[in-house]
This record gives C-alpha cells, sequence and structure tokens, in this order.
C-alpha cells in the first residue's frame, strides 16, 4: 500500500510541525499571561537565543551535547529497547573524563593527544556503564528500564565519590574536581562564547552512525532485531549479539558526549545532580523517529528552545519554576506520539475503502 | 543516503560558519542602580534566602534595585548567565555566591568588567585569596558556629550522645567538624553521631528518627531546606520533655519557624548555628560605600566579625539552664579570641584525612 505509507508520512511530518507548533503557541500564551512585559518575554524566548553571538553559543553549547545522547537513544530506541542508561553513561563519560585529566595528563602532552584520550576515557566509561542494564537484559531477562533508572542514581553517587577521592580541590567550598588542564580543553570556534570545536567531533560521530545504521549489515540487523525479533530470529540473525552491540555503542557515545561538554563548556567538573542531558537524548531520538540522520535536527530544535527558556529565566521577570513549567508543555507536546493518531487512521481507513470500491467497480466492469 | 549525509554537514557548516562579532555595548549612561543577586534556587530558607535578604536589605538602605536570578539545575548556562547579566549594563553590583563554578567564572570575567563590583560570598577558606581588582570574598568559619552548637549540645544531652545530619559535602564536612570537635571539648565523654543526609526532608526524619532511637538527645539538622524533617521527628517525641532537641544551621530556625503556621514545632529548636550571610553582604555594602572593602581580597570571617554564631534567644534562655548559659558565654569569648581552635574541614588536605580524623570520634 503506497498511498498508506505516503499518509503515514504526510502525517509524521505534520505531527511533527503542529506538535512543535502547539508546543510554541501554548509557551506564548502561558508567558503572556505570566510576564508583566509580555511582548519582551516573548521575544526573549523565540529571537533571544539569535540576538547575541554569546546566546547562541550556549545554543550551540547545549546542541553538541544533545547530539551525542540523542544519537546514543536513537540507537537504544531502534533496538527497541527502553533503556535509560545514557544518563549515567553521559555522567560517568564527564566524571571519569575529569578524573584522569586532573590526575594523568600532563601540560606539556600536546591538545591534539590529551582530547583524544578524553574521547577514548569517556566512551569507555559510558560502554562500561551502559553493559550492566545491556547485559542483564539480554542474558538475564531483568526490565532494563527499572536497572537503568536505578544504575542512573547509583553512578550519580560513584560520580561523586570519584571526584571527592581522586580529583577533589581542597580548597573549594563545594564538591568539585581541580581545574581541567588547558590542553585537555576544546577551544572556542567562536571566541568569548560557549560554541566550541566539540562540534566537529560531533559531525563526524553523526556521520558514522548514520553509515553503520543505513549501510552496515550489522546496522540492518540491529533495525531488524528491534523492529521484530520473531522475523529476525526466522531470518538467522543473532539477535542478542546485535542487540548488545548497539547498546554498548550508544553507551560510548554518550560518555564520549560527556567528556566533549566537559571539554567545551566548563572550567572544573562541578555536576552535584545528573545533568539530565542522557534523558534528553530520548527526547530528540523520539523526535527523529529513530533516525540519527535527523538528530542533528531534533537536537537543534530543543537546545533552541531550552536555551530560549535559560534566558527567558535570566533576562526577565519570569521565575524559574514558571520557565520549568514552560518546558514541560514543550515536552509534553514532542513526546505526544498518537497526537493526530485518530485522524491518521481514519484517512487510511478511508482510503483503503475508496480502493475496494474502486477494485469492485472494476471487477463490475470486467464482469459486464 | 548521501543525500542525508551532505544535508547533515551543509547543516553543520552552516551553523559552523554562522559567527557573530560580540558587539560591545557601552553607550554613555548615567547612573546604573541594579543590584544582581545569582543564586540556584530560593526558597530553601536557609543558605540562598539569607543572601537574598542581605542583598535585600543594602539594596533599600542604599537606593539599589535588587534583582535575584535564580539559575536552577542546568550547571551548563550558569557562565552565560552571569556574563550577560554584566554585559546587558542593569547592575553595578553583582552579589554571587561561590559555588557551581560561579568563582571561577567571575575570576575570570570580573577584569573585562572594570564598572562592576562583585562580592563572591561563601568561597573556600584556602582558596587563592588574591582576587581580580574589583572582587571582594568572603569566606565563613562555619565550623566556629558549630562548635558551639556542638559544645551546647553536649552540655544539654543527658544520655551523652548528641548527632548531626548533614550533607556530604564541604559545607557539610565542615559543620560536622566543628560540631564534633565542640561536642568532645565541652565534655570528652560524650558521644558523637555524623549521618550523610539523603535527598529529601522525609528520609531526613527516618534518618533523625533513628538518631532519637539510639538515645541522642540533640541533633543538628545541617541542612535549611531538611531541616523541618528532623524537627518534625524532635516533635513528635515529645520534644524538650522527653530529651529530643534539636538545632538549625545557616540562620536562626526558631525565628524563621515561629514567622510560619508550624510554631509549635518551632519549640523543639534549642538554637542554631549561623552564618550570617545577610550580616556579611550588608556589611560588605555599606563598607564599599564608604570605601574601606579591601578590594581584590577575600576575607575570612568568623565569630569575631560576627559572620557566625551560634542563636542565642528568648527560647534558648527559656531552656537552657543559667549555668550552661554562662558557660556558653564564656566559650563564645574564647572561640572569638581565638583562644581555642575549633576543628575544620579544611585543615584537612584530603577527604581521606578527614575521615581518619573523623572515625575514631564516632560512637559505637
Amino acid at each position: 500500500m503506497k498511498e498508506a505509507r505516503r499518509v503515514e508520512f504526510i502525517f509524521e511530518m505534520l505531527r511533527i510541525v503542529v506538535a512543535l507548533a502547539v508546543a510554541y503557541l501554548l509557551t506564548l500564551l502561558f508567558i503572556a499571561f505570566i510576564s508583566k512585559d509580555p511582548i519582551e518575554a516573548i521575544y526573549v524566548f523565540s529571537i533571544g537565543p539569535f540576538t547575541t553571538a554569546r546566546r547562541f553559543g550556549q545554543l550551540m553549547a547545549k546542541f553538541i551535547p544533545y547530539m551525542m545522547t540523542g544519537l546514543s537513544m536513537c540507537l537504544i530506541y531502534a533496538c527497541n529497547r527502553f533503556n535509560l542508561i545514557a544518563e549515567g553513561s553521559y555522567l560517568m563519560g564527564g566524571c571519569l573524563f575529569s578524573v584522569v585529566a586532573v590526575n594523568f595528563i600532563p601540560e606539556t602532552m600536546p591538545p591534539v593527544l590529551a582530547v583524544g584520550l578524553g574521547l577514548v576515557v569517556g566512551a569507555l566509561a559510558g560502554l562500561i556503564v551502559s553493559a550492566i542494564p545491556t547485559i542483564l537484559r539480554e542474558k538475564l531477562g531483568v526490565s532494563e528500564i527499572v536497572t537503568s533508572v536505578m544504575f542512573n542514581y547509583g553512578f550519580l553517587y560513584v560520580s561523586l565519590f570519584l571526584i571527592k577521592f581522586f580529583a577533589r580541590d581542597i580548597s573549594m567550598s563545594y564538591v568539585c574536581s581541580r581545574l581541567i588542564p588547558e590542553n585537555a580543553k576544546l577551544g572556542a570556534v567562536v571566541p568569548r562564547t560557549l560554541f566550541h570545536s566539540g562540534i566537529y567531533i560531533v559531525a563526524v560521530v553523526v556521520m558514522l552512525v548514520c553509515l553503520i545504521y543505513f549501510k552496515t549489515p550489522f546496522g540492518y540487523r540491529v533495525r531488524i532485531s528491534g523492529s521484530n525479533q520473531d522475523f529476525a530470529r526466522t531470518e538467522g540473525i543473532r539477535i542478542t549479539g546485535s542487540l548488545i552491540v548497539a547498546q554498548l555503542l550508544a553507551g560510548a557515545i554518550s560518555g564520549m558526549g560527556g567528556a566533549i561538554d566537559i571539554m567545551g563548556v566548563y572550567d572544573r567538573y562541578i555536576w552535584d545532580q545528573t545533568p539530565g542531558v542522557g534523558t534528553d537524548g530520548l527526547l530528540v531520538a523520539v523526535l527523529a523517529r529513530k533516525n540519527p540522520a535527523l538528530v542533528p535536527i531534533a537536537a537543534f530544535l530543543l537546545a533552541y528552545m531550552r536555551t530560549g527558556a535559560a534566558i527567558l529565566n535570566y533576562a526577565t521577570d519570569i521565575p524559574l519554576e514558571m520557565v520549568q513549567m514552560v518546558q514541560g508543555i514543550i515536552i509534553l507536546m514532542i513526546g505526544a506520539e498518537e497526537f493526530l493518531g485518530p485522524i491518521k487512521n481514519r484517512m487510511i481507513f478511508r482510503l483503503a475503502q475508496k480502493k475496494d470500491r474502486q477494485k469492485e467497480a472494476l471487477a463490475d466492469v470486467n464482469t459486464k | 543516503m548521501k543525500k542525508l549525509v551532505i544535508a547533515v554537514i551543509a547543516f553543520l557548516l552552516l551553523f559552523a560558519g554562522c559567527s557573530k562579532p560580540s558587539e560591545p555595548t557601552e553607550p554613555d549612561k548615567p547612573e546604573v542602580k541594579g543590584m544582581a543577586y545569582f543564586c540556584r534556587t530560593l526558597g530553601d530558607f536557609g543558605f540562598n534566602d539569607n543572601g537574598w535578604a542581605g542583598v535585600q536589605n543594602s539594596a533599600a538602605k542604599h537606593g539599589y534595585e535588587p534583582q535575584a536570578i535564580e539559575l536552577g539545575n542546568d550547571t551548563a548556562t550558569f557562565e552565560n548567565a552571569l556574563v550577560e547579566a554584566c554585559d546587558s549594563g542593569k547592575y553595578s553590583v553583582i552579589v554571587t555566591q561561590n559555588g557551581s563554578g560561579l568563582g571561577d567564572y567571575v575570576r575570570k570575567y570580573a577584569k573585562d568588567y572594570p564598572e562592576i563590583k562583585f562580592i563572591v560570598f561563601d568561597m573556600g577558606i584556602t582558596e587563592d585569596p588574591n582576587l581580580p581588582e574589583n572582587v571582594y570574598g568572603i569566606a565563613y568559619k562555619a565550623s566556629e558556629a558549630c562548635f558551639l552548637a556542638g559544645a551546647l549540645a553536649a552540655k544539654m544531652s543527658a544520655n551523652k550522645k548528641v548527632g548531626i545530619l548533614s550533607n556530604d559535602n564541604p559545607g557539610g564536612n565542615d559543620f560536622a567538624a566543628g560540631y564534633i570537635s565542640g561536642a568532645k571539648y565541652a565534655d570528652p565523654d560524650c558521644q558523637t553521631y555524623y549521618y550523610y543526609g539523603m535527598a529529601d526532608a522525609a528520609a531526613w526524619q527516618e534518618q533523625a528518627s533513628s538518631l532519637y532511637q539510639m538515645g541522642v538527645n540533640v541533633v543538628l539538622a545541617g541542612s535549611g531546606r531538611f531541616a523541618l524533617g528532623v524537627f518534625n521527628e524532635a516533635f513528635n517525641r515529645g520534644g524538650a520533655e522527653n530529651g529530643c532537641l534539636a538545632m538549625g544551621i545557616d540562620t536562626d530556625m526558631y525565628y524563621t519557624l515561629t514567622q510560619s503556621e508550624t510554631v509549635d514545632i518551632a519549640t523543639v529548636v534549642l538554637s542554631s548555628a549561623t552564618k550570617e550571610l545577610a550580616y556579611t553582604i550588608e556589611n560588605a555594602v555599606d563598607r564599599m560605600k564608604d570605601g574601606s572593602l579591601p578590594w581584590g581580597k577575600m576575607e575570612v570571617l568568623g565569630i569575631a566579625q560576627g559572620a557566625a554564631n551560634v542563636a542565642i534567644n528568648d527560647h534558648y534562655k527559656e531552656l537552657v539552664p543559667e549555668d550552661v548559659q554562662a558557660y556558653m558565654t564564656d566559650l563564645i569569648d574564647k572561640v572569638s579570641k581565638g583562644e581555642v581552635k575549633p576543628v575544620s574541614f579544611y585543615d584537612f588536605d584530603s577527604q581521606e584525612a578527614f575521615l581518619n580524623w573523623l572515625k575514631p570520634q564516632l560512637g559505637e
């Protein structure tokens, strides 16, 4: 049914566009009600991220990790698993990179090597973290939702332990690592902004993941195993292996994302709560319809909205709690998968009916 | 597929190339009267609220317009928020806490904004005291206040058991170091307990319950936000009559609670180890106005400078016997003169060293 697929596609696009538009309108309405100066607030929220180089840099600084965790969640999502370990991988990637950077990276090490080492450490950390719920799920059948959420929480404390005992700046009045050495940092693409050269690394990762996902036998195996396990098994695909490797890869990407974020944005490791970027990755993946090639667009949209909300918070009279509610509206609309679903189904049904009638008519003509 | 890859590259390059030059906005303005206050979230009955009160008071006194900027939990946006406030040209004074990297950002950017004055509070005692020209830093000897609280707790405990619930971060550990050394100083036989507080008030209540169950008489709640759990538990267990008392931190919690609807619960609050954020910020602004503030320096303030103390209020006078009151007055004097030195978390050069000191002090 070619037409049905076309309707599906049109509605898919329509769903995203309408959902974002509704979220946006609701947000604007909301702002108009709670702000003393709604026009200024709406301007700041919608145009704000593009008004100064710094704000745009902030947008890009959010865009970069969203792409990494988005890709990561795309892979997991394609496996048809609800493994939320991207958050833990992201956190531990950043944490272990910081521990290694402040202890073992000498100032004389060339930056390329230091950054490369950082990426490897981040990826390894993420991989090991994601191995736990993945292997428990694929080998023992333990629900990956439960283990991943639980381990995310546990890894927060592991990260705090590592920082406190192996990297803490003892002179500071809060838990943080010593300063990350300059040679292990990603330089700014635009000076005096947070827009850092991690963008190039991420671009390479996006292309690699697209390549693996669409062009390799492994990618095909993952997609098939994710969409229909029985079919995959009948075809002779080793499901368990494919799914494990895909989820480990996802963890590694997420962990690398954490390391890149620390390298590019922060002067020292200061996460005392889970940063939430990993869970936002799920949002990106849902928005991108588990298609890695669409991840940059989805990540950019989310980064744009989040940056707008952050600027709204610190540049206007709207309090933080309201800004968080605004973000909630956005997420609600983005996450609503069945939005416009009934209309879509009715249209497909009508199409089928029409086709049937045409066939009948044709049959009638033929018999006559 | 190829198209997709090309599209991705084009998309990325588009944004990589999109760099707008930053334009410094410095038109001639008469006088900027804004005073910004940076914090994570307001409404914690402690640290953040206390600083905000100080900013509001000094703004009212000297004719500034106070503006609180709540940063929330997204640490990636903090740097930008600070620079944006500097760029906005609305503020001539920026008051900020040191935590969450904000102190680093002030050190990094302050010299670019010589017209703005920065006051950074709650710095680490052992931090590099040299700051940029237009920055003034405050570090608190919270351990002194907690030392006194510990001594008072030990004197008030019938079972010779006192406890502290606090977060496992430098601030919380500093409270504990002071509190435990104070209790041991007042009564070497006193048993001390230290629990790391968990993530919400209900869990704190549970932990306090287990402390009181063991016969602990006084529990210091080392977090303004979660202290209510501890106070509730002490109140449910009969309060002072049954030997279940509690202490607050940062602000005078007795006073705070009597201002709210939970007046009954306030009766269990023996005293509070206060960190006078509001007073020190007001004092700093006063000194800034008369030109006596040492710019470019960090000052370490304790009891002697009025930056930390135990709350002495009517309720304290009612609960505490005369001889203990006299003992406390004497001890406050000794600590402020430096004759008695409390143990501080910052004395130790690693987390391990602190734990090695702590372990033998703890009961059971």
